[in-house]
């Protein structure tokens, strides 16, 4: 297992935000995390990589507790995609240069260089290289950010809601690179993901939250119209249309399921 | 990674034209440091008594004696320096503030630092006794307080320092202090900043109900930021203490870009957010609090300069920081030559034309940055 995760539990002030989360992740598979709003998902993926500290338990990634390493040893193994970012007056290099900061000493080799010229490349953005981001669309921006996490070298990608903001198009090329790159460089990747049709569609397993606890975990077939009923109080079916898994929403149930969103 | 590096370096070369895209950023600190030599030559040269080039030269090699000589030594360049020390480090100041709070508002005259400084002036003056007549002959000339006061002009002036370090420092912990204990958010430290500053505004005003008029003139001379008023002791420790700060952001240039991009990239990045925002608001902050005490309050540089800079070449710290220090320096020595040799008979004070200077042009790069 690339990343283990063992009994996380964290609060704000005295209230619980998560209790004992604990799963693994195999190299190269996608964990999408699903929830309702306030269900405990970036606060989560915040937990793994130190942002925020844990109150208990343990994160391993390929054998060593991340948890009890300096920022920068943290940031060369687990690189993390936010909801939201601001800086719009830098460059494109220049953003994805900031994914090398862990591994600079001084100033940026040329191997610093070349690694970002080769995700600049390989994400179809050097012909921005030398814009401000401020110039950018938001997939094209989304892309810059996902590419400054893997500049980092990680061997875990956090991506907290990558494809919230963005336009049908965009949904499917930023899933679509996600997907590449843990096929390709064998890292793993935990999603955060509101979208269960895209979550389906990528995502190798399901790790479902309710109230900052699990409640259901594993392979696809975890996503199944009885828990999405329990976890949103959403009647829902799902049918295979070309292939693809699909989740049609039907109505909402008259349960307090909804309850974990209110926080 | 490697075998696929280089087949992508053959058909592009980003990173070739992204190292002339940097280059070019050198060149213009380049370009402005040799603007800054020139215009420090410039400054020496002109004002009520004319020197020529070569007599410039001779006083730098020690060979001339007489007139020329004290004019350079204990009048122009003392000016010229800490117009250049204090610009650059209202310049660092500002930039290194409007990153970490991530607000384009942040400078020391904005977040109330410069208000602590005065407020500690007019309280040396009016309730220490440390102005008055003494300090009131300041304003016949400035430049006779750095080249010949007297001793016990210089004591005075040594305690209104003090006590404006300590209204500026003061200032400074108040915020950070706030910032620490109630994990203030950085817009909240802005907002902070303003009540300080308003509190601090009061505090003169009640000072100067008690004062004196002569003291009342004292403390209101004090507040006009001019660079004549300092001597060589105060510029070394000026200087040194800029140089310091500078060194330090420049070893920080990285963590200020991560923080830039905002506070979770920047802890994904092993940032520690809040201990760097702390001892970098305190830094920057006594910096600040030295030029203002020394040389009295200086709008708008800190402001200005980093928001020209960002213009210029981006908001990436690996440069807008050196550009910032730079700019800032040449923004306070064209206004304190523009004040002594164009305007008046040369006892303008800079802190009135910064202000004159610095608020048309804020307001312009505002409309142009929203047209943008």
């Amino acid at each position: 297992m690339i990343l283990s995760v063992d009994a996380i539990s964290f609060r704000y002030n005295s209230l619980p935000v998560l209790q004992d989360v604990t799963f693994q992740l195999p190299r190269g598979e996608i964990l999408g995390v699903i929830g309702v709003n306030g269900a405990g998902k970036s606060t989560l993926l915040k937990c793994i990589n130190k942002i925020l500290r844990p109150k208990s338990g343990s994160v391993l990634v390929e054998g060593t507790d991340v948890l009890r390493l300096r920022g920068d040893a943290v940031a060369r193994r687990i690189g993390y995609v936010p909801q939201r970012y601001s800086d719009d007056h830098v460059t494109v290099f220049d953003a994805v240069l900031l994914g090398r900061k862990p591994h600079i000493k001084w100033v940026a080799t040329e191997r610093d260089m070349r690694i970002v010229e080769r995700l600049l490349v390989s994400m179809g953005l050097e012909d921005y290289a030398l814009r401000p981001i401020s110039t950018l669309s938001g997939g094209e921006a989304q892309k810059v950010i996902i590419a400054r996490a893997l500049a980092q070298e990680p061997k875990i990608l956090l991506l907290d809601e990558p494809t919230s903001s963005l336009d049908l198009r965009n949904q499917l090329e930023v899933m679509n690179l996600v997907s590449n790159v843990v096929r390709t460089e064998g890292v793993s990747a935990v999603v955060a993901i509101h979208d269960l049709n895209l979550a389906l569609r990528f995502a190798d397993r399901f790790l479902i939250l309710k109230d900052g606890a699990i409640h259901a975990m594993g392979p696809k077939e975890a996503l199944s119209p009885e828990i999405i009923e329990e976890v949103y109080g959403v009647h829902s079916i799902l049918r295979i249309v070309e292939g693809f898994p699909v989740i049609i929403p039907v109505h909402c149930c008259k349960s307090e399921a909804h309850e974990g969103g209110s926080k | 990674m490697t075998e696929i590096t280089g087949a992508f370096s053959q058909s592009v070369n980003l990173t070739g034209s992204y190292r002339e895209h940097v280059r070019h950023k050198v060149y213009l600190f380049g370009v402005f440091f040799v603007m800054l030599l020139c215009l420090a030559l410039y400054a020496v040269a002109a004002g009520a008594y004319d020197l020529t080039l070569k007599s410039i030269v001779q006083c730098f090699w020690g060979q001339v004696e007489g007139p020329a000589n004290i004019i350079v030594w204990n009048i122009r360049m003392p000016r010229i320096v800490a117009a250049v020390a204090a610009g650059w480090c209202l310049g660092l100041s500002g930039a290194v503030m409007q990153c970490l709070l991530k607000n384009p508002l942040a400078s020391p005259f904005t977040l109330g630092i410069s208000q602590g400084a005065a407020f500690g002036a007019a309280f040396a003056i009016v309730v220490l006794g440390a102005g008055g007549a003494e300090t009131g002959s300041v304003q016949i000339s400035t430049v006779q307080t750095t080249s010949s006061a007297g001793p016990m002009t210089i004591r005075n002036i040594y305690s209104v320092t003090v006590c404006a370090f300590l209204g500026a420092l003061a200032g400074t912990l108040a915020i950070v202090t706030l910032a620490r204990l109630k994990k203030m958010a950085a817009e909240a430290i802005i907002l902070a900043g303003v009540a300080l500053s308003s509190l601090f505004v009061s505090g003169t005003i009640l000072v100067q109900y008690f004062a004196t008029e002569v003291e009342i003139a004292s403390v209101v001379f004090w507040t006009f930021g001019d660079v004549g008023r300092s001597n060589w002791r105060e510029i070394g420790i000026m200087t040194s203490s800029v140089l310091l700060l500078t060194i330090y952001f420049a070893l920080k240039r990285w963590d200020l870009n991560a923080i830039s991009a905002g506070e979770d990239i920047a802890r994904s990045l092993g940032v520690d957010v809040d201990r760097s925002r702390l001892l970098g608001m305190l830094f920057v902050a006594v910096g600040a609090a030295l030029v203002t005490a020394f040389l009295g309050v200086i709008a708008f540089v800190g402001l200005l300069a980093p928001h020209i800079g960002r213009r210029l070449i981006g908001g990436d710290h690996r440069f807008l920081i050196p550009h910032s220090c730079i700019i800032g320096s040449l923004l306070l020595l064209i206004a304190d030559t523009v004040s002594r040799t164009l305007v008046g008979s040369g006892t303008l004070p800079v802190g009135v034309l910064t202000s004159f200077m610095g608020a048309p042009l804020f307001l312009y790069l505002l409309v142009k940055g929203q047209a943008r």
